[in-house]
C-alpha cells in the first residue's frame, strides 16, 4: 500500500473502467480525487458522480471535473475547478483516451486528428496546465496509462502509435521536470476487460477465447499506478512498467483458445 | 424477403432486454420510438455493449459504425459531414431514409446530435434487416432451416447456424445503392 495521506490525485477518463479503478485505490491510499470525464451531462456524468460518491464513501474527497483533454481550454477550466474545489494537486494520471478502431486505409483526415488531438496532444496540455499546482505543492507524480499497442501490432489499433509516442514523452518529462520535483512514468497495461475491449473483441474475435490468465484486471493497473505515485518508487524515473501477466513474453506459445 | 423463423416481437422484446441490462432500467417502462440517448440516458460506449448482446441473442453481426461515418468511408471525406462538423444536405436526405421521413433531421445540423435520433425501434429495425438476409440454403445445402429460441436460426440438416450478412457490408451496400439512384452526394 501507497501512502498517499493529503495528496490531490486528478485521474482523466475515470468515470469508468482503469480510470474508476485508479481513482478508488489512490482513495483507499489516503489521497482526494478529481474524477474527469469528457462530457458534462447524460449518463458518463453519472458515471463520474457515481465513482465520486464511492470515493467519499472511502473516506477522502471527490469532486467531478469535466472537459476535452484535445481542447487546452476546457483542460484549464478541469483544473481550475480541481484548484477551487479540492485545493491543490499532486498526483496526474493521464489515463483518458479515445480513438476509432480502423486499419490505415479507412482513417478519416478527422480521425486522425481527433487521435492525435486527444492522445498526444491532449495529455500535454494536461501536464502544462497541472504543472503550476504541482510546483505550488513541492512537486508530485505523473502516471500516464498506455497499452502494449505502443509496441506490438494489434488489429486496427491506431492509437497503438499515439501510445508510443507518449512513453517516449514520459520519458522527456522524467528528465525536464525532475528540477520542480515532478516525477513522470507509465504503465503499458495488457489485455483489461473495459469497454474498448468491447470493440476489440469483435475486430478480434479470438480474444473471447482467450483464457483469463491472458487479461489483467483494472484494479492490477491500478495497484501498480498507486505505487508509481508513491515514495516507494521515487527511483524509477520516465519508465514504462509492462503490467500484462507477461502475455508480451509468449512471442511463441501466445496463449491459444482451449 | 422477411425471415419466418424471428418475429418484430421477438426482436422488440430482446432490444428492450439489452438495453435494460446494459442501462439498468426496467424493460418494461421503454418504447421502442424513445431515444436511446435523450430518453434512456445511453452514452456511445453503451452502444458497445447493447450491440454485442443482440449479436450474441441473434448471431448476427450488427454495423459497428455510424451511418455517417461509412458514407465518407466509402464516397470520400466530406460528402456528409463538412469541416465545421455539420451535416450536409445528402447526409441529411441518407438519415431521413433511415430515420423515416418525418425525422428532425436538416443539412447543417452538428453530426455529434445524430446518435440522439437512434431508438430503440430503430435498432430493432437495423437487427431485423440483417436477419432477412437469411440465405435460402445452408452451406450443406439443405433448405431447413429452423429456430427453436425464435432468435437463432440453425440449420434442421446440419445443426450450423444460419450466417448472414455483415452490418457494415449491408449499409455499403445500401449507401452505394441510394447513391446510385438518388445521386445524393457529390463526388468528385
Amino acid at each position: 500500500m501507497a501512502n498517499l495521506e493529503g495528496k490531490i490525485a486528478w485521474v482523466t477518463g475515470s468515470s469508468r473502467g482503469i480510470g474508476r479503478a485508479i481513482a478508488l485505490r489512490l482513495a483507499r491510499d489516503g489521497a482526494d480525487i478529481a474524477i474527469h470525464g469528457r462530457s458534462e451531462g447524460g449518463a458518463s456524468r453519472a458515471h463520474a458522480e457515481e465513482a465520486a460518491e464511492a470515493v467519499r464513501a472511502l473516506g477522502r474527497r471527490a469532486i467531478c471535473v469535466s472537459g476535452d483533454i484535445a481542447r487546452k481550454d476546457e483542460v484549464g477550466a478541469a483544473v481550475a475547478a480541481i484548484e477551487e474545489g479540492l485545493g491543490g494537486l499532486d498526483l496526474v494520471v493521464l489515463n483518458a483516451a479515445r480513438a476509432p478502431f480502423k486499419e490505415t486505409p479507412r482513417l478519416l483526415e478527422r480521425d486522425l486528428r481527433m487521435l492525435v488531438d486527444t492522445n498526444l496532444l491532449g495529455h500535454v496540455f494536461c501536464v502544462q496546465k497541472a504543472l503550476p499546482l504541482m510546483e505550488q505543492r513541492g512537486g508530485g507524480s505523473i502516471v500516464f496509462i498506455s497499452s502494449l499497442g505502443s509496441r506490438y501490432m494489434n488489429p486496427q489499433y491506431p492509437l497503438g502509435p499515439m501510445k508510443a509516442a507518449m512513453e517516449a514523452m514520459v520519458r522527456q518529462w522524467a528528465e525536464e521536470l525532475r528540477e520542480k520535483g515532478v516525477g513522470a512514468n507509465a504503465i503499458c497495461a495488457g489485455l483489461v476487460k473495459t469497454d474498448s475491449y468491447k470493440t476489440l473483441r469483435r475486430i478480434w474475435p479470438e480474444l473471447s477465447g482467450l483464457p483469463d490468465e491472458a487479461f489483467v484486471t483494472p484494479e492490477e493497473v491500478a495497484d501498480v499506478t498507486a505505487f508509481l505515485c508513491g515514495a516507494d518508487a521515487a527511483a524509477i524515473s520516465g519508465q514504462t512498467l509492462i503490467v500484462d501477466r507477461g502475455l508480451s513474453n509468449r512471442i511463441l506459445r501466445a496463449p491459444t483458445t482451449e | 424477403m422477411a425471415n419466418p423463423h424471428v418475429t418484430r416481437e421477438r426482436i422488440d422484446q430482446e432490444v428492450r432486454a439489452a438495453l435494460a441490462t446494459t442501462l439498468r432500467i426496467e424493460a418494461d417502462t421503454i418504447e421502442m420510438e424513445q431515444s436511446i440517448i435523450n430518453d434512456l440516458g445511453a452514452t456511445s460506449i453503451d452502444f458497445l455493449d447493447i450491440n454485442f448482446r443482440l449479436e450474441q441473442v441473434f448471431g448476427i453481426q450488427l454495423a459497428s459504425q455510424l451511418l455517417l461515418d461509412h458514407v465518407e468511408e466509402e464516397l470520400g471525406e466530406g460528402t456528409a459531414i463538412d469541416r465545421d462538423n455539420k451535416i450536409t444536405a445528402g447526409a441529411a436526405a441518407l438519415l431521413k431514409e433511415q430515420f423515416g421521413p418525418d425525422a428532425p433531421i436538416d443539412a447543417g445540423m452538428y453530426a455529434d446530435e445524430i446518435p440522439a435520433f437512434v431508438t430503440a425501434g430503430s435498432i430493432a429495425t437495423a437487427v431485423e434487416k440483417i436477419l432477412d438476409h437469411l440465405a435460402d440454403a445452408c452451406t450443406c445445402g439443405a433448405s431447413e432451416w429452423k429456430s427453436e429460441d425464435g432468435a437463432k436460426v440453425v440449420c434442421g440438416a446440419c445443426g450450423a447456424e444460419a450466417v448472414y450478412p455483415d452490418g457494415d457490408e449491408l449499409t455499403k451496400g445500401w449507401i452505394h445503392d441510394v447513391q446510385r439512384e438518388k445521386q445524393l452526394f457529390a463526388v468528385s
